[in-house]
């Protein structure tokens, strides 16, 4: 017979039939002559009817729904996750590839946009000129027809009409200038497209520079409040071609450099390019003509490879070529002075007055 | 109809679960199929946390808590036991989980009794419901039951979980080995310290049994 010890542990079991034959066997002979391993088995009844009789609780109202609710959460979350990378065996070498693609993509655009910005730089020079100057072809054949049909007092009305709104606004505020003396900043655009003008015509003179001229005055009859009146009828005047001739000969030539430029500026201004402006002002252009085109270039070059010039950029055109160069100040002379043995210089800006050591320039190779 | 899942035929038709019909609806992205699942299994799972934990609201968390995972690792069900037997495995685990959690935190107290002598357990009312008609009978099997929570709760995990998968929900021994993971011997020898213990726990609470 076992201790009660032994039987003890096996009690517990023997409540559900839970021992082997023998041991159940051996508890069943023991609780006949043992009453504190029959009373132990009684309390170990006791404790089972009562954990066996515990009641269930009752899930909360709403409790499913609650459950459910967690659960769709989750599969929207799955559902995005198989969106993004399901299946990863294709889907992952996939984003691999084309984030790979984006990455080379990306390094070529910023290379070639340096190159890009480059001739940007060179062509943003000339291209307001060019712009006003196609917006003013047409104007030009409409004002010469106007020209010959409307009479005299009417151009006089149309220049009081430009100068009056101008009376009370500040001399250099172009930005609120009203509409006709918008239309007085066309015209004038005129006199901005000179450079242009004298690479595409091949008759660059005087009377060239009488046009600009007149074209300047005008604008000083927009700018100029307490001048509007007499500028407005020098507007009237210069009409008549012979007259803008004379008064181009009275213009004194630091009036006419500054005209120039204003000119040049305020034709950037139309464009809305105002910074570009301020740098064509700096920038020198130097027009140059030859009997060979590709000669010329050859010859110039090898004077810019002389003189140290940096910066140096091309850009061809049908019968033209233009240099954009950096030149030392100091060497500036000796090289337009060599400039006039490879072709005719036609037209100079001053390239003095800079405070600069280096000057940036603009050497326009033309030929017949 | 043609199901696509990663069920095994043959242990299909072996394990014979009614659920497994909504499990591969649920393999197959079918949110909707698991409401079944829910409603059958929801009562059980809430009993099963409720008496590991003894707190009726902490039941409901990790209740629900395992409802999700189950639906997460759906996918991973084999059929290789009954759904309901991985579901209460799960079930169990997230309780145990939760009790480290709340004894780390040392704010459980599974049973507070307050000055008036009556017993609460967990600190919630839970909507035990009522057998009797008499209150007093109420009342009295409230008090018995509240002990017997008591003394479960003061038993160590690995002896819990046996006594309220087998005393207190009736599950089978194997069933038991299948969703504790461990041998039949096991589960026979913990369960027989765990009668021992809350024999000897309930005779110092009640006075005699």
């Amino acid at each position: 017979m076992k201790e009660c010890k032994q039987i003890e542990n096996l009690l517990p079991l023997y409540l559900d039939d839970s021992l082997s034959g023998a041991d159940q066997k051996a508890v069943e002979e023991h609780l006949t002559s043992c009453s504190d391993c029959a009373q132990t088995l009684a309390q170990l009844r006791k404790t089972h009817s009562m954990t066996a009789d515990l009641s269930d609780v009752e899930p909360p109202a709403w409790f499913k729904q609650k459950i459910m609710a967690g659960v769709r959460e989750q599969a929207e979350k799955k559902t995005l996750f198989h969106k993004l990378f399901y299946p990863p065996k294709i889907k992952i070498p996939v984003q691999i590839f084309a984030t790979i693609c984006i990455a080379v993509l990306t390094v070529y655009i910023y290379r070639a946009g340096e190159d890009q910005m480059k001739k940007v730089v060179t062509s943003s020079i000339e291209s307001p000129v060019m712009e006003a100057q196609k917006k003013q072809q047409p104007q030009r054949e409409l004002q010469s027809k106007a020209d010959s049909v409307m009479p005299t007092e009417e151009a006089v009305k149309s220049a009081d009409k430009m100068a009056l709104p101008k009376s009370a606004a500040p001399e250099r505020d172009w930005a609120s200038a009203p509409s006709a003396a918008k239309d007085a900043n066309e015209q004038i655009t005129t006199a901005a497209a000179p450079p242009a003008d004298r690479s595409a015509n091949d008759q660059v003179g005087s009377s060239r520079k009488a046009e600009s001229i007149m074209a300047a005055e005008k604008m000083d009859a927009t700018k100029s409040a307490p001048a509007a009146k007499p500028a407005a009828t020098d507007e009237v005047v210069h009409r008549d071609g012979s007259v803008k001739a004379a008064k181009s000969v009275m213009m004194p030539e630091s009036r006419l450099k500054k005209k120039k430029q204003n000119d040049v500026l305020n034709a950037a201004m139309k464009g809305g390019q105002a910074p570009k402006a301020q740098d064509m002002i700096k920038q020198n252009r130097v027009v140059l003509k030859v009997a060979d085109l590709d000669d010329g270039i050859i010859e110039v070059e090898k004077l810019l490879v002389k003189y140290g010039a940096k910066n140096i950029s091309r850009q061809t055109a049908q019968s033209k070529t233009t240099l954009t160069v950096r030149l030392e100040k100091q060497k500036m002379k000796e090289f337009t002075a060599q400039l006039k043995t490879v072709g005719q210089i036609q037209y100079q800006d001053a390239l003095d007055g800079h405070q600069e050591e280096e000057i940036t320039f603009v050497i326009d190779i033309v030929s017949p | 109809m043609f199901w696509v899942s990663n069920i095994p035929e043959g242990r299909k038709a072996a394990v014979g679960d009614e659920d497994l019909q909504y499990v591969m609806l649920c393999q197959k992205g079918d949110v909707e199929a698991f409401t079944v699942l829910v409603e059958r299994h929801q009562k059980k799972m809430l009993n099963i946390a409720y008496r590991m934990t003894g707190d009726y609201d902490e039941a409901c968390d990790v209740t629900q808590e395992a409802f999700i995972a189950a639906y997460k690792s759906i996918k991973s069900f084999k059929a290789e036991a009954k759904f309901s037997t991985w579901l209460y495995r799960i079930v169990i685990n997230c309780s145990k989980n939760r009790l480290k959690q709340l004894q780390g935190k040392s704010r459980h107290e599974s049973i507070l009794i307050d000055d008036s002598g009556e017993e609460k357990i967990g600190g919630t009312n839970h909507p035990l419901p009522s057998h009797e008609d008499n209150p007093g009978a109420t009342m009295e099997r409230r008090e018995r039951e509240a002990h017997v929570q008591k003394c479960v709760n003061s038993l160590d995990h690995e002896y819990r979980e046996v006594l309220v998968l087998r005393d207190i929900q009736g599950f089978s021994y194997e069933e038991i080995s299948d969703m504790l993971s461990v041998p039949d011997g096991t589960v026979k020898s913990r369960l027989s310290r765990a009668r021992s213990a809350l024999k000897d726990c309930l005779k110092k609470v009640m006075g005699d049994l």
